[in-house]
């Protein structure tokens, strides 16, 4: 199922975020990440059903870190990028670029 | 401290319960530097998106547990009904035509009526498998808050909105059907709330 998943404009970022984030990545890092680099101000609502529906596809994968106070003393989440999740990521970049081979709108916006 | 116990309350009722402690979490981190208003939206936000993902995985079995969720709450509203007849507290039959002809006690009994159907309902609901992670009892409380939300707006759109009326979607449905058939629910379930109570 994973192996062939397409991705959404969406997914992708999350996905892109998890990897920068590297092992501390949880839910609000996680959307602290996204505002900071593409200026979204993601909805909490679909950062987790986006989550949960990228570790059914097998694309990101997750563990329970331990209880903190602060947090009132729920656990976070951590998640990881899985091998298909980094293969599908590159494999919508490569698409995108295909896409955009040949076409003049970035050299004129950049001009 | 309470925001996080708040939110893994709700999100339970919506998510499997490792989820719910982990998102609970998360919102109660975020909401220490966002403030109350943030938290009540993100926390609604997040429950609605949950509630809406495990209904649109599982269409058919959310739609069997609405329908056996209102056959079950009319048996047990019919049953009490029954019973308070019985007990010669208000006859069976009690014309609810006309709200504002009815006496504080009627309305006192027939409240009182709703809100054991509503709880039984639960506890019956309660009991069944969940579907993906959301409390068997989510189906029918939504379909009671989009009764309130609909009722409202047809009494607002024909222009002749009573103060009973008024009152029972706002105040009638949330107090008499929807709190009951949750409370109902998770004491039927208290595996479902790690942290609440109980055994994780």
């Amino acid at each position: 199922m994973s192996r062939n998943a397409n991705l959404g404009e969406f997914e992708q970022i999350v996905l892109l975020a998890i990897m920068r984030l590297g092992d501390q990545a949880y839910g609000v890092a996680i959307r602290d990440e996204i505002r900071q680099r593409t200026g979204r101000n993601t909805a909490p609502g679909a950062l987790y059903t986006t989550l949960d529906r990228l570790e059914q596809k097998g694309l990101v994968t997750s563990r329970l870190g331990e209880p903190t106070p602060e947090r009132g003393g729920r656990a976070k989440r951590y998640y990881a990028v899985s091998a298909a999740g980094a293969e599908a990521v590159e494999r919508a970049q490569r698409c995108y670029q295909r896409l955009l081979e040949g076409l003049q709108i970035l050299r004129k916006k950049h001009a | 401290m309470h925001k996080a116990l708040i939110a893994h309350g709700v999100l339970a009722l919506t998510s499997p319960p490792d989820r719910a402690e982990t998102m609970a979490g998360d919102l109660a981190e975020e909401a220490e530097a966002r403030g109350r208003v943030w938290f009540a939206a993100a926390l609604a936000g997040v429950s609605f998106a949950m509630f809406f993902q495990a209904f649109g995985s599982a269409r058919g079995r959310a739609l069997k547990l609405l329908g056996l969720g209102l056959v079950v709450w009319f048996g047990c509203y019919v049953a009490a009904r029954a019973a308070g007849a019985l007990l010669g507290l208000q006859p069976f039959v009690i014309d609810t035509r006309n709200v504002a002809d009815l006496s504080f006690g009627t309305l006192l009994y027939l409240g009182v009526l709703l809100m054991i159907a509503s709880f039984a309902t639960g506890l019956v609901l309660g009991r069944r498998e969940a579907v993906r992670g959301m409390s068997p009892v989510m189906p029918l409380a939504v379909f009671w808050a989009t009764t309130a939300v609909a009722g409202l707006c047809a009494d607002l759109a024909a222009g002749t909105p009573t103060w009973q009326c008024t009152l029972l979607y706002v105040c009638g449905l949330p107090l008499l059907y929807i709190a009951p058939l949750l409370a109902g629910g998770m004491l039927a379930r208290p595996a479902l709330s790690p942290g609440l109570g109980g055994p994780g």
